[in-house]
């Protein structure tokens, strides 16, 4: 399998998948090797770390097949609600995901959820809805847990649910209706049709795009409706960019996607800094049990059964060591 | 210490390998009080480790080139385990 160099090193990072088993080996600048894999359905969307074979990050969502508004957004317009939907990330978004420290900024159509630095896991029920109830649908943001204490700076949340395609005749201007969906193009995507196997594209403002297995023209080009997806696509950008806009048939999935984008490129981030992602012991200790618990399997994962029976056993024999020599120095 | 940032790996390292002392050392000295033989610990521990030695050489074995584990390390801990079960049938 080919390795492809992960080129997002700051700003947000979409993943568009598109549909179909896929697995995508990225190498972090800090030289650690992931693994993306995609499910068949694209209901799970998994981060592992080659080397140490942990699921860094898994993703379950359950809207695939739908085709839905985002947030009550209309095409091209802005957050209807903005206040109702702040309301849902802080109901549903679970303990630690939002915490004073969290913020949700919307700015036109995109909204943008900082949730600290420190902030280890974002965890959301499957039955709960982060973005819920919308004119046409209902939508989720991820189920997704970071595990590994690894800091998530960013949520990205794409707004406009609505389908936008481009054509494989598309120069990047917009189209207009006619371009496979309300309000053809904005996104002004130029076509990536060498963007196959890996090879990345680079749009016009200088936001990447990487197609993973097949092509992203299929992707752009497909028919309405679900299941008529193409390719896989790897995109990164700064937040606003174009490749951060990309998004699928059902542009929910891939604004969720997107969103998960971000927060894998946040996690490939934090292990590129120096200090590889900090975090106190007071951090830790006010993690929830459970995500305590994952932090601790981790290390013993890392540490290896075998060398913590070594020490466990060492331990325990220096008493049987102690004993027998006071007993031999008192005979 | 709670001004000192660390990765959070290396935290739940150094609680993991706390908790390992500790508990090893409660084992060994409840053994010991229960026992009032050095026997007992050294038999206990001397197996532990060679548990554990076994386990790297199975780990290493399994995942041909991992770094983590030298030979000698492996040997060590075997050898270790090993003398420590003679000392405690002595």
């Amino acid at each position: 399998m080919r390795r492809s160099t992960f080129l997002a090193s700051s700003g947000a990072l979409a993943l568009v998948s598109c549909g179909g088993a896929r697995s995508i080996p990225v190498r972090a600048p800090s030289g650690r090797e992931f693994l993306i894999t995609t499910s068949a359905d694209i209901a799970t969307i998994s981060l592992r770390d080659v080397k140490t074979g942990i699921n860094v990050l898994t993703m379950n969502q359950s809207i695939v097949n739908q085709t839905v508004s985002f947030g009550g957004l209309v095409d091209g317009g802005t957050f209807a609600n903005p206040s109702f939907i702040k309301a849902q990330l802080l109901q549903s978004s679970g303990r630690r995901a939002l915490s004073s420290r969290s913020s949700l900024s919307i700015d036109g159509n995109m909204a943008t959820v900082n949730i600290g630095s420190a902030v280890t896991s974002v965890r959301t029920d499957p039955s709960s809805y982060l973005m819920t109830r919308s004119d046409t649908g209902v939508t989720t943001l991820p189920f997704a847990r970071i595990r590994s204490g690894l800091a998530v700076q960013q949520l990205f949340v794409l707004g406009n649910a609505h389908a936008r395609r481009s054509t494989s005749s598309d120069t990047g201007q917009d189209n207009g209706a006619g371009d496979n969906g309300p309000g053809g193009n904005p996104n002004g995507l130029p076509m990536c049709d060498d963007t196959y196997s890996q090879v990345p594209c680079t749009l016009a403002d200088g936001s990447v795009v990487i197609g993973i297995t097949s092509t992203l023209g299929s992707m752009w080009a497909s028919g309405a409706g679900a299941g008529d997806w193409g390719a896989p696509v790897l995109a990164a950008g700064p937040p606003g960019s174009i490749a951060s806009q990309l998004q699928c048939t059902a542009g929910v999935i891939g604004a969720e996607l997107a969103t998960v984008g971000a927060a894998i490129q946040s996690i490939l981030s934090a292990l590129t800094q120096a200090a590889g992602g900090t975090f106190t012991l007071q951090e830790f200790l006010a993690l929830s049990q459970a995500e305590q618990l994952a932090l601790v399997t981790d290390a013993i994962a890392v540490l290896g059964l075998g060398d913590v029976l070594i020490i466990l056993g060492a331990g325990i024999s220096v008493f049987g060591l102690l004993y027998a020599l006071w007993t031999c120095q008192g005979a | 210490m709670s001004s000192n940032r660390v990765r959070p790996s290396i935290v739940a390292m150094s609680i993991v390998l706390s908790a390992t002392v500790i508990l090893s050392l409660v084992i060994g000295f409840v053994l010991l009080v229960v026992t009032h033989s050095a026997r007992v610990p050294l038999l206990v521990g001397g197996t532990v480790v060679l548990a554990g030695g076994i386990t790297v050489l199975l780990s290493a074995v399994r995942q041909k080139g991992d770094r983590r584990y030298s030979p000698i390390a492996i040997v060590a801990a075997i050898a270790g385990g090993a003398m420590l079960i003679m000392i405690g049938l002595r």
